[in-house]
């Protein structure tokens, strides 16, 4: 029940925005997300007091509880910072409800309803609210979604064929052969790994970025890239867990090599969207290789790394059209330090860990992945002095706003010193 | 006026304080012999853990003591330097953190937590290295600096994982004592040392990682003394004499340490003889000084090594402020062929000057002598080779200090500025340091008659050679560019990197990759025509639709559970 009553609560603001237009429900809302998951974090009898009326297809997993809570700190971040339109808000709150349909899912048809529920939403704002060739990345970023979305769908339909079933729970009990295991590791990788993005599914991401307002690009970077990794550790890892030992070489060749590239291509790019949205790709590929090195490790970090970079990045977006004032170019610069995973950051901790868990299973490969700690450090900061050297000191006060940069910035560095939290 | 200096005297004041604990836990740490402090748990996964903690113990306290002391003669001294500088307060505010960020470096009880002020130092020099940052070419200078010991921090994070896979720890103590069980060779001890020597050469300026080292001189010259010559280069000097127990058991390794070492004192010193700007002159010289320290480290002279790195501290910080006088008396002037005859108008700053000088040639009873004799005996144990090429350095040193003090103090003023002395709050920190150069060797009195001789007659020749040709006519023979490196980095590295990246951004991602999509989407563009007709409705119709929908997904969901 509680559960159900979560998943409604957005829709309720979709409702309320679309109705009375007035961006203070969305603030309400998303703030009472934030209340409602961190107390079913802290107190998960909540749920199972309410077992008998509770539906068999929703849970919340201990994952899936984290992605709750950082999908409602990121929409809260995102709506309080923004002026935007109410209908633009009905967006955001419509895409967290089917995140939260997402992460709650226990059940592979309902799982892939809500991950479509995101698209159309994103279509939208694209198209509504985008800048420059809009109609083309509208579509451009639909075409490779839907080819993930495809071969998911695929894969879903061959599991219910075989098992008769949709529950996760009944996939997990029958065990695959090889041979099968390995055509649905590979869609199930073409569509978390267009969702991510990685490389060479990523083409759509850098100018999708840039195209979005402020608020979106949050939101796509922030959150919607996570149902990706999402998708790997909770349905890959356990599905498919013999096919992706047999060919951990490859598959993490891959994704480091996705790495390495994302982390060349930021080098070479220019615009601050564009930037962090490459570095935004080598990281992300970075998060999948701790989970491809299917060690314990690795799969801490990456949870580790889902949080940092969700809030990483969602600052980075958050201060970009201020960072011509002295306190956002400040601002920035202790986020860059986020991202290129300075100790002290969550950014550490996650990186750290991940190239562990690479290690246990080869040091070449740690090795490799970790030439991305240099080029990431080299391509954050020529983006930040770029901007360090326009700085006019102009700046409009928007209390809100500051609340959330410091707010964001404090979680960055919070949970660097004390990242038990987030090691599930 | 103290509103003018609070922001430098409340930052000295700290650092003071600092400073007096250290004392206390040296003598403490003298007495009853070392001790830990256990913080908190910093985070555990699976049966790793890792806390915060201190460990105080000679080695730890000593280094304490060198950061906190030379560290508050600095701070006092940049109160007179950046006076007028209109960003005094964030300039104190990133000395104090770097202080904080150095102790942690020396004081932690585990490598990670040591790893998180290895980290934290080099911030602090990147951001004191950029910090006039209107200087477009000193930003790139701190960015240089901040990458390429990030290259070194690759190594450093490489060996800490080794050594994670290895004990199962980052801890001092359980490293340690599990490295002693492991017979010598091992490839996990010598792959730990590799790496963790791949972090020194960075964070300690060796070959081939040296070239940030001249160019980070761009930061404000008090900076230079505490960061890039007496604290923070010397980090991995202290890492490597902390981690002796693993190095012992790599002689190998050692070997290769000893030799960088060597090659670095040399390169250092060669290039320091042809520098025209007097800061890239103690620059390049602190990258030989280094050279020396790794030098004895890799011959198994700890000892030597860390007593080279406390005089080291006190006559290279004091050679750095003392430059930063004749700067600062020159009106900003870093050149050397336009300075000249400075011993009159600036008597005080010759005087400690030359006292630096003369502990840097290693001329006794100066601190140097006694130190570069401590390693140059530990050297000729081990290698004879290594020890007749630094002998050769150790006249290099000679020479380029000759060349520079000539050149600044002696012959005739080369331009028309108003030279004046520096004043009090700048003097007395250089004449404390002046004091600690010319005594600090008397904690290690060891010596021989003939090398005392040796050295004095040497230095007597070459002071006197020099003499003619720096001072009574300046023979100009500036080469600014001479053995640079950076040319064949830039060449060789970082031009082929940007060039793959332009490459896979433009060919492999804009052609090959846009090509094959377009292809494919062509197709499920062409299968999914009515979709494209939805693009003309209106957004609310959709957004009620989609709500709607996920309603009724919900609430049958509710009825019938499937």
């Amino acid at each position: 029940m509680a559960l159900l009553a979560l998943l409604a609560l957005p829709l309720i603001g979709v409702f309320g925005l679309l109705i009375f237009k007035s961006r203070w429900i969305a603030v309400a809302v998303s703030a009472l997300t934030v209340v409602m998951t961190v107390i079913i974090g802290r107190y998960p009898e909540l749920l199972s007091f309410f077992t008998s009326i509770s539906l068999p297809s929703f849970a919340v997993t201990p994952l899936g509880l984290l992605m709750l809570i950082l999908t409602s700190v990121i929409v809260l971040a995102i709506v309080l910072a923004s002026d935007d339109s109410p209908g633009f808000l009905a967006i955001i709150l419509g895409i967290q409800a089917a995140l939260f349909g997402v992460f709650c899912a226990q059940n592979g048809l309902l799982f892939y309803m809500f991950w479509e529920l995101t698209l159309i939403p994103a279509f939208f704002m694209i198209l509504g609210w985008g800048t420059g060739d809009k109609v083309r990345i509208a579509i451009r970023f639909l075409l490779y979604n839907l080819v993930g979305s495809f071969a998911l769908l695929t894969v879903i339909l061959y599991l219910f064929l075989q098992t008769h079933s949709f529950a996760f729970t009944d996939w997990m009990a029958a065990p695959l052969p090889l041979a099968s295991q390995v055509w649905v590791l590979i869609g199930l990788f073409v569509a978390f790994g267009i969702k991510l993005p990685l490389v060479p599914f990523h083409r759509w991401q850098p100018e999708t970025y840039e195209c979005l307002p402020r608020s979106g690009s949050m939101l796509f970077s922030g959150l919607l890239s996570k149902l990706g990794v999402y998708g790997m550790l909770m349905l890959m890892v356990p599905l498919v867990p013999h096919a992706l030992l047999v060919y951990r070489p490859i598959v993490l060749g891959i994704v480091v090599m996705s790495v390495l590239y994302a982390s060349l291509v930021a080098l070479a790019e220019t615009g601050f969207k564009r930037i962090v949205a490459t570095v935004s790709i080598a990281h992300g590929s970075l998060l999948a290789a701790g989970i491809f090195a299917l060690t314990p490790m690795g799969i801490q970090g990456s949870i580790a790394q889902i949080v940092a970079h969700s809030l990483v990045v969602a600052a980075l977006f958050l201060c970009e059209p201020r960072i011509r004032s002295h306190f956002y170019l400040g601002a920035l610069f202790l986020v860059v330090l986020g991202s290129i995973g300075l100790p002290l950051t969550i950014g550490f901790i996650g990186e750290f860990l991940i190239l562990l868990g690479i290690s246990q299973f080869s040091l070449v490969y740690a090795g490799l992945a970790g030439i991305s700690v240099i080029l990431g450090a080299w391509a954050m900061l020529t983006l930040y002095q770029s901007v360090q050297s326009s700085t006019e000191g102009t700046y409009e006060f928007s209390f809100s706003e500051d609340i959330v940069v410091i707010t964001l910035i404090a979680a960055i560095y919070i949970l660097g010193i004390f990242p038990s939290v987030v090691l599930i | 006026m103290i509103k003018k200096y609070w922001s430098g005297i409340a930052a000295s004041l700290v650092v003071f304080c600092l400073f007096l604990v250290s004392i206390s836990v040296f003598l403490r740490v003298y007495q009853t012999g070392p001790f830990e402090i256990y913080l908190f748990n910093w985070f555990s996964v699976g049966d790793f853990s890792v806390s915060w903690g201190l460990l105080f113990d000679t080695l730890s306290a000593l280094m304490f003591m060198m950061v906190t002391g030379v560290g508050f003669l600095i701070h006092i001294y940049s109160i007179g330097y950046m006076h007028d500088d209109p960003n005094r307060g964030r300039f104190f505010w990133y000395l104090n953190l770097f202080i904080f960020f150095m102790l942690t470096l020396v004081l932690s009880n585990n490598f990670l937590s040591m790893f998180v002020g290895w980290e934290g130092v080099g911030l602090c020099s990147y951001l004191l290295i950029g910090f006039w940052s209107s200087n477009k070419d000193y930003l790139i200078a701190a960015k240089k600096a901040f990458v390429m010991n990030r290259i070194g921090d690759l190594g450093f994070i490489l060996g800490l994982l080794v050594m994670i896979l290895t004990f199962g720890s980052v801890q001092f103590g359980i490293v340690f004592s599990q490295a002693g069980l492991l017979p010598i060779g091992h490839i996990s001890v010598v792959l730990i040392a590799i790496l963790l020597f791949v972090g020194a050469t960075g964070k300690s300026a060796q070959l081939p990682l040296f070239t940030w080292l001249p160019d980070a001189m761009a930061g404000p010259t008090p900076v230079s003394a505490l960061i890039h010559a007496a604290t923070m280069v010397t980090a991995g000097i202290y890492m490597i004499a902390r981690s002796h127990a693993i190095y012992a058991l790599a002689p190998d390794v050692l070997t290769v340490v000893l030799w960088v070492g060597v090659a670095t004192a040399v390169v250092g010193a060669i290039i320091a003889l042809r520098q025209s700007d007097i800061k890239k002159v103690l620059a390049y010289s602190t990258v030989s000084q280094l050279g020396f320290m790794v030098a004895a480290l890799g011959a198994g002279g700890t000892h030597a090594a860390l007593f080279h790195m406390v005089t080291h501290a006190f006559f290279k910080a004091l050679l750095f402020l003392a430059a930063g006088s004749v700067i600062h008396g020159m009106g900003g002037e870093q050149n050397m062929y336009k300075m000249g005859g400075l011993r009159k108008l600036q008597p005080i700053t010759f005087a400690v000057f030359l006292v630096g000088a003369l502990a840097l040639s290693g001329c006794p009873p100066f601190s140097g002598f006694f130190s570069k004799d401590a390693i140059l005996l530990a050297i000729y144990q081990v290698s004879p080779w290594a020890f007749g090429v630094l002998i050769g350095v150790s006249v290099l040193t000679a020479i380029y200090v000759a060349r520079l003090v000539f050149l600044v103090f002696f012959g005739p003023l080369r331009s028309d500025v108003h030279v004046h002395e520096s004043p009090l709050i700048m003097t007395i920190p250089l004449v404390f340091l002046a004091v600690l150069a010319a005594t600090a060797g008397i904690y290690h009195p060891e010596f021989e008659w003939v090398m005392v001789i040796i050295t004095v007659s040497a230095l007597a020749m070459i002071w006197w050679v020099t003499y003619s040709r720096y001072a009574v006519q300046v023979k100009d023979d500036r080469s600014d560019g001479f053995m640079s490196l950076d040319v064949v980095y830039s060449a060789v590295i970082v031009r082929p990197i940007l060039v793959i990246a332009r490459g896979l951004s433009t060919v492999m991602d804009q052609i090959v990759l846009d090509t094959a999509a377009k292809e494919l989407g062509q197709t499920v563009v062409q299968s999914g025509e009515s979709l494209r007709r939805m693009q003309s409705g209106s957004i609310g119709f959709y957004l009620w639709m989609i709500t709607a929908s996920v309603a009724v997904i919900l609430i049958g969901l509710s009825i019938w559970p499937f």
